[in-house]
């Protein structure tokens, strides 16, 4: 149990490292593997693991926006903007669309594409209302080529976990 | 009982505790915990570069004793090649003497205004929600927040001497440092959201505000460009530099170029902005592509002065403690810098020097105008209503770009941007300078700075001085102010509107 925690989190360390390498970059665009992490989770696990792993995969990409000293000197940091968002869609995904979801290409696609959108606006919403507005944010194209790379990460990550769903647990 | 509670209702509890905590940490953005969490994070990062650096060490070290059997080999060889070094030395002091020479010869002079510290860049994060870079320099060199930071790059350009095209080795901006640690630092990059500079274009009207919160994430824009600022021309691609004026940047540093979608009917007027155009702009500096910067050892000018006893940075406050902003009364001029309020007395004489020059010009055109008027009784002026000019009011002790896009060096380019007679135009004269790329040989003797509004007309009564001043509108008699006529000048283009940009 803990080993499979820990093998969870060395993934969602990884999956944070290959999106800020920009390695996947295209035209400015990079695809979000940890809201990918956090939507293969939710429907394999459910609810409660899509909560946590969105939570914590929001954290770790908040803490590398790091410390900020604005005009005043005094330093601020942006943690909780992904993490709402992403333990959001990992809760309304792994509750809503578990028991319906069938493994496919386009189901994965699909469904990393509405979720990365979701995910996408409440970061773009709650950034607006708590620091302000930011104009050049990319809502669809970081969704949808998520989106296209999602039945790759998704066979792959369920090759590497090979996962049997042990119901609503993590 | 309640752990039974708790794990019955595990998801909705984990949810309202992620929930909670988020909302917390945004709304109180510089708490404990999320401060924790950063350092947890930068904790990492330094545990991976130390893990790194042992690894390296190790293997180092291996190599090391691997070579020991070569040590004494090596030695003889590096005896020989010690006798090959003399010469060496100098070749060197000949190519160091023949850089010297290059160096003057592409004018690519070391910054002697600011000491500066070189700096290799660990990481670029422009996949972030907030765009970054980090450096691996920081305090321990004597960086400090609100630095600026600049990059080497090639630009092209047309030689002065030969008028030949080519490049130029520049320094041009990346950003300013937001944040610093002991042995690294984080730039703001100009492509960032929250990033605004003032700045220019030398030789032109164009005064606008660098906005990195743009919808093109590697072109920010220029906003508050004044609407007399015409765009359309193929020199309106001059560079575009840093004024100077807002305190954090050197004035002159290089930015970049108007985007070319950007020119002409590209320049977007936003609504948004009381009528101001925008445009966008391509930087010199490859962000992505970045491997080295130069922070500038500047400090914003605000710290640099003294302040006073009662402004006195208390302990326990951040570095350069909190920056402020004082209060301005309603007898205070417009544009005054807020800080000469601080040097006691000085203020007083210049508002009141100031005061009375005013007063004296008022009277002397008035008196000017009755003469006028007496001169010429029965013709009326269109727009001389009689009412006092309001352009005496105006004195300015500083300008800024947002205020007066055409202030101090803002000579009009020939032909480039800047539309010289795009002043409100009662009087249906036409704008001899104006947007058309035929009038682009003009030039215009003499543009005081800081004058926004020329007069449509050539005659005008303009006061003396360097004030800011409004056009008083007078029927133009066709006299042009250029002197020398262009190529293809439209002789006295009288009741034609201005074509392009020609006032609001």
């Amino acid at each position: 149990m803990f080993l499979e925690k820990l093998v969870i989190a060395i993934g969602l360390v990884l999956a944070n490292v290959i999106t800020g390498s920009g390695l996947f970059e295209i035209g400015g665009v990079n695809p979000d593997f940890i809201l990918i992490f956090t939507i293969f989770f939710a429907l394999r696990r459910g609810a409660f693991a899509g909560i946590w792993i969105g939570f914590f995969g929001g954290l770790l990409t908040d803490a590398d926006i790091g410390l900020v000293v604005d005009p005043t000197g005094a330093e601020t940091a942006k943690i909780g903007l992904h993490a709402l968002a992403y333990s959001l869609v990992g809760f309304g995904f792994g509750r809503f669309l578990k028991n319906i979801y069938r493994e496919s290409w386009a189901a994965a696609t699909l469904v990393v594409l509405v979720g990365g959108f979701l995910a996408r606006l409440l970061v773009y919403m709650n950034y607006n209302f708590f620091w302000g507005d930011i104009a050049g944010y990319s809502l669809l194209p970081t969704a949808a080529y998520s989106a296209v790379l999602a039945p790759m990460f998704f066979y792959s990550l369920a090759w590497l976990y090979k996962m049997e769903d042990p119901g609503e647990g993590f | 009982m309640l752990s039974d509670f708790l794990y019955r209702n595990k998801t909705g509890v984990s949810l309202v505790f992620c929930l909670t905590f988020s909302i917390v940490s945004m709304a109180w953005k510089g708490n404990g915990v999320s401060r924790l969490l950063v350092g947890v994070k930068n904790l990492g990062t330094g545990v991976s570069s130390a893990f790194t650096g042992l690894g390296q060490s190790v293997r180092g070290l291996w190599n090391s004793l691997e070579d020991y059997q070569n040590v004494l080999e090596r030695a003889e060889a590096l005896q020989k090649q010690l006798k090959q070094n003399d010469t060496l030395l100098a070749d060197y002091k000949k190519l160091q003497s023949e850089n010297q020479r290059l160096r003057e010869e592409l004018d690519f002079k070391p910054r002697v205004d600011y000491p500066t510290v070189r700096s290799e860049v660990l990481a670029v994060r422009l996949a972030s929600i907030y765009k970054t870079i980090i450096i691996d320099k920081g305090g321990d060199h004597g960086i400090k927040p609100f630095m600026p930071v600049v990059g080497k790059t090639l630009v092209s350009g047309l030689d002065p001497k030969t008028g030949e095209n080519r490049k130029y080795i520049v320094e041009a901006l990346v950003g300013k440092v937001i944040s610093v640690d002991s042995g690294n630092s984080v730039i703001q990059p100009l492509i960032n959201h929250e990033f605004r500079a003032g700045v220019r274009m030398p030789g032109t009207r164009l005064w606008a505000t660098l906005d990195g919160n743009s919808e093109r994430p590697l072109q920010p824009v220029l906003r508050y460009i004044s609407s007399f600022v015409t765009l359309n021309s193929d020199k309106a691609r001059l560079p575009v530099v840093t004024s100077g004026k807002g305190g954090i940047f050197p004035p002159g540093i290089l930015v970049g170029r108007i985007a070319r979608d950007s020119l002409g009917k590209g320049a977007k007027v936003d609504l948004g902005h009381t009528g101001f155009k925008t445009a966008y702009i391509e930087p010199f500096i490859d962000i992505a592509a970045l491997d080295t910067v130069v922070v500038i050892l500047k400090k914003p000018h605000a710290w640099a002065r003294k302040w006073p006893a009662s402004k006195e940075v208390k302990a326990g406050q951040p570095e350069m403690g909190k920056l402020v902003v004082p209060d301005f009364s309603a007898s205070e001029l417009p544009g005054t810098s807020q800080y000469l309020q601080y040097l006691p007395g000085v203020l007083a004489e210049q508002k009141e020097m100031l005061q009375k020059k005013a007063e004296e010009k008022k009277k002397k055109w008035l008196a000017k105008q009755k003469a006028k008027k007496k001169s010429q009784p029965k013709q009326n002026q269109p727009g001389d209503s009689g009412q006092e000019p309001d352009e005496f009011t105006d004195v300015y002790l500083d300008e800024g770009p947002a205020t007066n896009p055409g202030g101090p060096g803002g000579q009009p380019e020939p032909g480039t941007v800047g539309n010289p007679g795009g002043s409100p135009n009662p009087g249906g004269t036409a704008n001899p300078g104006g947007a058309s790329p035929d009038s682009g040989n003009q030039k215009k003797p003499g543009g005081a700075p800081g004058v926004n509004n020329n007069p449509p007309g050539g005659n005008q009564v303009t006061p003396p001085g360097n004030e800011k001043k409004t056009a008083t509108p007078k029927p133009s008699t066709g006299k042009s102010p250029s002197p020398p006529p262009a190529k293809k000048e439209k002789p006295a283009a009288n009741n034609n509107p201005a074509p392009d940009g020609g006032g609001p």
